[in-house]
């Protein structure tokens, strides 16, 4: 199949997905006891005022003419105004979107940094001692949970010793550098564990494929080592490499609630958590909808990505 | 001098639940090889043939495999060198042949790049030369339109292609040595003679000696010039091809032999031999084929039998092989009376289901 059509086929056929993504979160979302009105009309408003406010948002309408008429919105482009500020979803998101883009594609790459190199030298020397200290570290790493790990690393490097800015820094238009600086504990903080998993990942496709009879022609031809391991064996061990890479994409960006909460960094994780504890609905809704399609994309894109690496896919 | 000489070889592998057992799979193994001549290694399955091949090659694991004795290439020897000095022989002045065609070659690279890194590897020259050199070595294996079949994929390509583009890489740089470990047992029996033919030419003409590791008798009679009989881990017999499969001068080859599908035996059973090889680690003391032989005597039990001698350039590890000498031909080739002389015989044998093959087989085969 060509990449275009393979792109179109995908691209449709994940629009069932994104739809059921929509109505479980909508649902999901109004579970929640309490009530927006209230919220904005305060403790002590009187019932008309709380039908009026209901009114105003669309909330006395049925539930799925409430869905309806959002994503009828959604197809235009408009995904509402906050209940509180008056603010445009569309608006805040983008705002928040590359403080998380940053941060999650910079923890994928303390995981690639970390994971991709220690799984190819386990697997190198696997059985060795090297081997089993780093596969002790990668299931240490596995049981650590992020939040904790963002914690401990405040605690060492900026409160501590001092080395980089603890939670909140400077905007990126500001000051590039220092929010670099102040972004790359939680980077680390949410990278870490992927790394962990990236390298057991590695490890185990690679020590498959060094016994492979293809490797051993590698080395009755006389290649050097350096070149089967880093070369031959990682391209052929590259499509667990990107399943799992797909993988920690989406586990990234929810762990990048937790994270961006513990660093008090203003992304779409601490947005969705303060929307939901305000019922701000639309809010939610297009954070999750925004969630949804970032993680659709990086599917598509590493089924893509595999087409290109093993010519036995396309 | 010799090209390769292969001696006291023994490799013995560690056992991952049992650390202290190292039962030795090949043991005391020796031969030489002339320059160009084409010795042929047999034996059944498991009997070390691969092994030796592979240790001589440096390709076992030394986390799990134990090497010692001597493997010289022209004096040189390689088993105790620096790792990188190996690897610098390796497809360069010795080359190797696997068995099994569909996983050998890299799935994700073309053959095209595995061919011309082969090359690169061992040779000073550019891209383009090595690309035009690639092209010629798979012209020469008889690649059909080698210039677009450069960009292939191994999965794009037959059995029997990969084969040849397994021959080429090993043929590449030039060898003095290629090792065949049964390059031709996974492969259609229709494809089968045209690789030995190839393999066989190819070498001839570079004079590349060849190691041709193989269970098949009939391809030993007519691809080598002489062989060597493996039981059990070692040699038991060795000497020129002829001489070996006209009058054998060890009960196992004679076995060998006698086993093979005939056509003048039709209808007959087929003949076996009783028994079992023995299990790494539990030789009888004497003659390791003693409890599996039709001649064997109670002194075959006492003392395990050296390589001795067995007239002509024939060696044997049997104590009886002076004494046996027409028994072992009635054996290998059935009854001595008939005015045909047996020589023809073996020959035929194999030859006779050859030709069937080669009529089939005389056009090129595509994928």
């Amino acid at each position: 199949m060509k990449v275009t059509s393979l792109i179109a086929t995908r691209l449709l056929s994940t629009v069932p997905t994104v739809l059921l993504a929509t109505v479980v979160v909508f649902l999901l979302i109004r579970l929640i006891p309490g009530d927006p009105a209230n919220a904005i009309a305060g403790e002590y408003a009187t019932p008309e005022r709380l039908a009026e406010i209901r009114s105003q948002l669309g909330l006395d309408l049925s539930l799925p003419m409430q869905y309806l008429t959002w994503l009828g919105g959604v197809l235009t482009g408009d995904l509402g105004v906050s209940f509180m500020t008056g603010q445009g979803v569309a608006g805040l998101i983008l705002e928040r979107l590359p403080v998380t883009l940053a941060l999650t594609t910079m923890g994928l790459l303390v995981a690639v940094i970390v994971g991709l190199p220690t799984g190819i030298l386990s697997a190198s020397r696997a059985g060795g001692r090297l081997d089993r200290f780093l596969t002790t570290g990668a299931t240490l790493g596995l049981a650590i949970p992020n939040f904790w790990l963002g914690m401990v690393l405040i605690l060492v490097f900026s409160v501590v010793l001092g080395w980089l800015p603890g939670p909140g820094g400077p905007l990126f238009s500001d000051d590039p550098v220092g929010a670099l600086r102040a972004a790359l504990l939680p980077a680390v903080a949410l990278g870490l564990v992927g790394g962990a998993e990236i390298c057991r990942q590695v490890r185990s496709a690679m020590v498959e494929d060094l016994s492979s009879d293809h490797v051993r022609t590698h080395r009755a031809k006389g290649l050097p080592w350096r070149r089967i391991l880093w070369l031959h064996s990682l391209k052929n061990s590259s499509l667990p490499f990107l399943t799992i890479v797909g993988l920690q994409i989406s586990r990234l960006l929810s762990a990048a609630v937790v994270v961006e909460t513990v660093f008090g960094l203003s992304g779409l994780g601490t947005l969705i958590v303060t929307s939901t504890n305000q019922r701000e609905y639309l809010i939610v809704q297009g954070v999750v909808l925004v969630m949804a399609l970032l993680v659709i994309f990086t599917n598509l894109l590493v089924d893509i990505l595999y087409r290109v690496i093993d010519p036995r896919i396309r | 001098m010799d090209l390769l000489e292969v001696k006291d070889l023994r490799v013995s592998f560690s056992d991952p639940r049992d650390p202290g057992a190292r039962a030795p799979i090949v043991k005391d193994v020796s031969f030489r090889i002339a320059p160009g001549e084409v010795f042929g290694l047999v034996g059944e399955s498991g009997s070390g043939k691969s092994v030796t091949a592979l240790a001589a090659m440096g390709l076992l694991d030394p986390r799990t495999a134990e090497v010692s004795g001597s493997v010289r290439l022209q004096g040189e020897e390689l088993l105790h060198g620096h790792g990188d000095d190996l690897r610098r022989v390796r497809g360069d002045r010795m080359s190797m042949v696997f068995q099994e065609p569909m996983t050998a070659l890299d799935p994700v690279f073309t053959i095209g790049s595995q061919l011309t890194e082969t090359l690169r590897a061992h040779r000073r020259v550019s891209a383009q030369e090595a690309r035009r050199r690639a092209v010629e070595m798979l012209d020469a294996v008889g690649i059909v339109d080698p210039e677009r079949r450069f960009g292939a994929y191994p999965h794009e390509l037959s059995g029997g292609m990969r084969q040849r583009v397994v021959i080429a890489l090993a043929l590449i740089c030039g060898p003095e040595l290629l090792i065949a470990d049964e390059p031709t047992t996974a492969v259609d029996a229709t494809v089968q003679l045209q690789l030995l033919r190839l393999v066989r030419s190819a070498c001839t003409a570079a004079g590349t000696a060849v190691l041709f590791i193989t269970h098949d008798l009939g391809v030993v009679s007519r691809l080598c010039d002489r062989m060597a009989t493996m039981y059990a881990g070692e040699i038991v017999e060795t000497g020129p091809v002829d001489q070996v499969l006209n009058a054998p001068g060890h009960p196992y080859t004679a076995s060998l032999l006698g086993a093979l599908p005939r056509p003048d035996r039709r209808g007959h059973r087929l003949m076996s031999i009783p028994g079992r090889v023995p299990v790494p680690g539990t030789e009888p003391p004497g003659c390791w084929f003693a409890d599996r032989c039709a001649f064997a005597v109670a002194a075959c039990a006492d003392a395990h039998p050296p390589l001795a001698p067995a007239g002509g350039e024939l060696h044997s590890r049997c104590l009886r092989t002076g004494e046996l000498g027409d028994a072992l031909r009635t054996l290998a080739h059935g009854r001595l009376d008939e005015s045909e002389s047996t020589a023809p015989d073996v020959e035929r044998a194999p030859a006779a289901h050859a030709h069937t093959i080669g009529t089939h087989a005389d056009g090129e085969e595509r994928p």
